[in-house]
């Protein structure tokens, strides 16, 4: 069963995939009016113009943007230029079959690669509680998924517990807290999706 | 042109300011405009610009325009990007304010309370944007020279007063800003170096600034003993006073570390922490704060932000009573974990020892490493340890010393002259390396008090660096060990009878510190609130596991010494001193077996709980599948350690939480919290039977015995309840679920030295 099977979707609204630029428009105004961080135009087009495909939007009836999500999957850089292949410069010491560590300068380190960053979600106010966001967040993570993301990242503001309870419930855990992350001078932590083995 | 950017512009950036002008029709412009492109590129550009035909959506994209570079882009004319479109209101506001109005006390007293507050917010990690630029006399007092500043005294003295104040604080936000920046150690969260090109009253040298004070000082005397008939004026005249002092101590203090000769900037950012403290706990400010009156328009969001496009995020934090409580345990919580006894060493420091030793006497090596092995095998271990914490300890106390920047390498002479236990070939570089060594072994201490009082995801980072170091201390240690015992027998003292090779003291002082910062690594993690409750078992499961080998290697240890030690005679020194070692060795076992019992009391409890709520899997929402994926990631997660630990260890345990039943977990738990206060009891019976005192007064080990002992107790009545509800009921118990962690936070954080009992709910 896919994760996003598993999210309902509310009435009357249509999950699409970002497109064109023709977007782009809807998708800076409900991201804009939601989150604190003022994001200039080229943050959305790195985005978007890269990984279009691991990126959605909710539509309403009159095809208005009610509800986004930008992702961007690239192979981590901390473990560039290891070689995909399980075991391939590893200690050798494993505690799951596909899940192997190997040693990096005398530290161990995950041999996945491919990490999903979810860099925004956001759904326009009066159409929130209504698994909008839920439906976005399981779209994007199956679309990186397929794409073979061995694991999934974000970071959410420390003092979002709705939000942090919802990622622990599809399976995140909290990996680091960041320090005055963000730049209203909340703390941060940084979450993280163990892809399935 | 107002432009606060420097007006270089760089190679290769091309300046079109003048076409922006002119598409503009000729509107001023604040800032340049650049563009990055070399002249080739630029024609490029244009050509390719005439002959496409780039439709919406279509992006010219360079290879190297990443995320920062997008996140770093200037949307030009948009007031929330363009700081240049904030400076009218700045201008405006400027323009109303009025630097020449005299002040009263109160009101030059509440400047100097609030510029002091933006100085410490700075220290905080804010910008100098944010808080201290938010003062609009802070332009004002950058223009002004010597000659006119000290003719203000008689016309005007509380301005004069004032500005001299704020003169010198701008000269230690200089002198503590050029020291960060050229210590180039922190991290931009810790500390925002950034002066927006801004001078710091550079036009007052350096050397008129204690005149400055020492007129200050002398007029506020004067101040005071004229309106000695009026209290009220008095204690602000004292109050000012009392900031001219702390302000004139620090400006030496700074310009001492700023010196040629002992640049350090760990010590300054130390200092910087200092401040933020000694601000917050300063009587006088505490107590006078009230005294000021504050001035409208002095400090303002606005005054500054045309060097930034970021408005402070929040107001400036003026230090209340609250607040600075809070700052001065936490630097009391800091200094009892500083010289507990399990912390450690420079990795660092000891690799160069190690360098100086073999490297620097190549022809000597093999003697040299004998005599290593040899010395290091008479500090026995854990002994060492305890030494160099009597090292930390001064060295913290000499802040209050004008001499500090000599100090530590002074002392650590000192101790290493009192080793007296070198080669006499070697003489002098064996006691330059010890000293220097020695020296060393002070700077992690400063990282990790310094992390912890600033930010402590950087701690936990710092933890995980320095437990990559020691894994390697440790590896190297082993192999030394093994290679050099034989020579090591060589040059035995004649005192120690047997081979020495028995002893593996070297390797495990470094692998009773590598488990130390393990374990303070998971269990810092719980004050970052990065377990979920249903990880609480995973994390005090695995704190126990390491704890367990941290005992295991002491008792290795202690069993050593004695062996030692019954083959010496009484009246030799070392007899004397593998005593000494044993008696602290042993309280420590009894230490580390309190841990344990602790950290297993905690876990059974827990897991009996978890039992009974089936917490797991319920309260998240989690499918059995996806807690149990989750415990094997964060286990994964907690363990990235060169120690790495097999998953199937915890799978063991997990399973047998699941199969046993849930008043058997909680049994199990009494027990252990039992336990706990037996070896509380007698860890506390071996502290007040210690003649000399080494490990209960000076250090606080009989408080964290306490501290664990109580701990025990709570946790042992908390049992005792659940158990009795449990067997009352067990199945309206489990409905109930009325242990609600997901909302009430961690019942244990910060760790299992302090952490709290669960509270019963009400019946």
């Amino acid at each position: 069963m896919s994760i996003a099977s598993t999210c309902s979707s509310p009435p009357g609204v249509r999950f699409v995939r970002y497109e064109n630029e023709a977007h782009l428009p809807g998708i800076q105004k409900v991201v804009g009016s939601s989150l604190s961080e003022p994001y200039p135009i080229f943050t959305y087009r790195y985005f978007l113009v890269h990984w279009p495909q691991h990126c959605y939007l909710a539509l309403d009836g009159t095809n208005q943007c009610i509800g986004a999500i930008i992702c961007r999957l690239q192979p981590h850089k901390n473990t560039l230029g290891f070689e995909m292949d399980h075991g391939a410069e590893s200690d050798g010491e494993k505690f799951d079959s596909k899940l192997a560590v190997r040693s990096v300068h005398g530290v161990l380190v995950p041999a996945a690669l491919m990490r999903g960053y979810i860099a925004m979600v956001a759904v326009n106010p009066n159409y929130r509680k209504q698994g909008i966001g839920s439906k976005l967040v399981c779209l994007a993570i199956e679309s990186m998924l397929q794409e073979k993301a061995n694991e999934i990242v974000l970071e959410t503001e420390a003092t979002n517990t709705q939000a942090i309870h919802f990622y622990q419930r599809l399976g995140f855990i909290k990996e680091k807290r960041l320090h005055r992350y963000y730049l209203n001078g909340v703390d941060a932590f940084r979450l993280k999706l163990r892809a399935p083995l | 042109m107002n432009s606060p950017l420097p007006h270089h512009i760089p190679h290769g950036w091309v300046d079109i300011t003048p076409l922006f002008r002119e598409a503009t029709h000729g509107k001023q412009m604040q800032t340049h405009i650049v563009l990055h492109m070399t002249t080739t590129g630029e024609a490029q550009f244009k050509a390719f610009l005439s002959g496409s035909k780039m439709q919406l959506g279509e992006l010219l994209m360079a290879s190297g325009f990443e995320l920062l570079d997008a996140m770093s882009a200037l949307e030009i004319m948009d007031p929330k990007m363009d700081s240049g479109m904030a400076s009218v209101a700045d201008s405006a506001q400027s323009l109303r304010f009025d630097w020449a109005t005299p002040l009263s006390s109160p009101q030059a007293l509440w400047v100097m309370d609030t510029f002091m507050a933006c100085e410490v917010t700075w220290h905080t990690g804010f910008s100098l944007v944010q808080t201290v630029l938010t003062c609009i006399y802070y332009p004002y007092i950058s223009q002004m020279t010597f000659e006119g500043l000290t003719a203000l005294a008689d016309s005007q003295p509380h301005n004069f007063l004032l500005y001299v104040y704020l003169v010198i604080t701008t000269k230690c936000i200089r002198l503590v800003s050029h020291e960060m920046r050229k210590g180039n150690v922190y991290e931009d969260e810790d500390f925002s170096t950034a002066t927006y090109g801004q001078s710091f009253a550079e036009q007052i040298l350096p050397h008129q600034v204690p005149a400055l004070l020492a007129q200050a000082t002398a007029l506020v005397q004067s101040l005071a003993e004229s309106h000695a008939a009026d209290p009220h004026q008095c204690r602000i005249y004292r109050a000012m006073h009392n900031r001219f002092e702390v302000r004139a101590k620090l400006f030496d203090f700074f310009n001492l570390l700023a010196s040629p000769t002992r640049a350090t900037m760990p010590q300054c950012h130390q200092m910087a922490t200092l401040i933020r403290i000694l601000v917050a706990s300063d009587i006088g400010v505490q107590q006078t704060y009230a005294l000021g009156t504050a001035i409208p328009g002095a400090f303002s969001k606005q005054c500054a932000c045309r060097y930034s496009g970021h408005m402070p995020p929040r107001p400036v934090d003026i230090l209340g009573i609250p607040s600075a409580t809070q700052w001065l345990l936490g630097m009391l919580s800091a200094m009892i974990r500083t010289t507990s006894p399990h912390h450690v060493g420079s990795p660092e420091g000891l690799t160069i020892f190690l360098q100086l030793l073999q490297y620097g006497t190549a022809p000597l090596a093999p003697f040299v490493r004998s005599w290593l092995i040899s010395v290091i095998a008479s500090w026995d271990s854990v002994l060492d340890c305890y030494s160099h914490r009597n090292v930390v300890i001064d060295s913290i106390h000499m802040f209050s010393c004008p001499e500090m920047h000599i100090l530590p390498l002074a002392r650590a002479k000192d101790y290493a002259a009192r080793m007296n236990d070198f080669h006499p070939a070697l003489m002098d570089k064996q006691y330059e390396a010890s000293a220097r060594f020695l020296a060393w072994v002070v700077e992690p201490y400063f990282g990790i008090y310094r992390s912890y009082c600033q930010n402590r995801p950087r701690q936990r980072r710092l933890l995980h660096k320095l437990v990559t170091e020691w894994e390697t201390v440790h590896l190297e240690a082993l192999s030394l060990e093994r290679q050099d015992a034989q020579l090591a027998e060589l040059t035995v003292r004649a005192s120690v009878k047997g081979p020495i090779r028995e002893n593996r003291a070297f390797s495990a002082w470094a692998y009773d510190i590598k488990l130390g910062l393990m374990v303070e690594f998971v269990l810092d993690a719980f004050g970052l609130d990065l377990y979920s409750p249903f990880e609480y078992v995973i994390g005090y499961w695995y704190a126990d596991y390491l704890v367990n080998m941290r005992l295991n290697n002491a008792q290795s240890l202690l069993g050593q010494l004695q062996q030692r030690r019954d083959r010496l005679t009484d009246a030799s020194e070392d007899a004397h001193r593998i005593t000494e070692s044993i008696g602290f060795l042993t309280y420590r076992t009894t230490y580390l077996a309190l841990s344990r019992e602790l950290c297993r009391g905690l876990v059974m409890l827990l897991a009996g709980l978890q039992r009974l709520d089936q917490h797991d899997a319920c309260s998240y929402g989690l499918t059995t599948g996806d807690a149990y994926f989750n415990c094997r990631f964060r286990l994964f997660m907690m363990v990235q350690t060169p120690t790495y630990l097999p998953y199937s260890e915890w799978a063991q345990v997990d399973k047998h939480f699941s199969q046993t039943e849930p008043g058997v977990l909680l049994d199990t738990a009494h027990r252990h919290f039992e336990q706990s206060d037996g070896y509380a009891r007698d860890a506390l019976s071996l502290i007040a039977n210690d003649a000399n005192h080494d490990f209960s007064i000076d250090h606080g080990l009989q408080h964290h015995v306490l501290a664990m002992q109580e701990t025990a107790r709570i946790n042992r009545s908390t049992v005792l309840w659940v158990r009795t509800k449990y067997d009352e009921c067990p199945e309206v118990l489990a409905a109930n679920r009325w242990v609600t962690w997901a909302d009430g936070g961690h019942p244990m954080a910060p760790d299992y030295l302090r952490c709290r009992p669960i509270t019963p709910p009400p019946p």
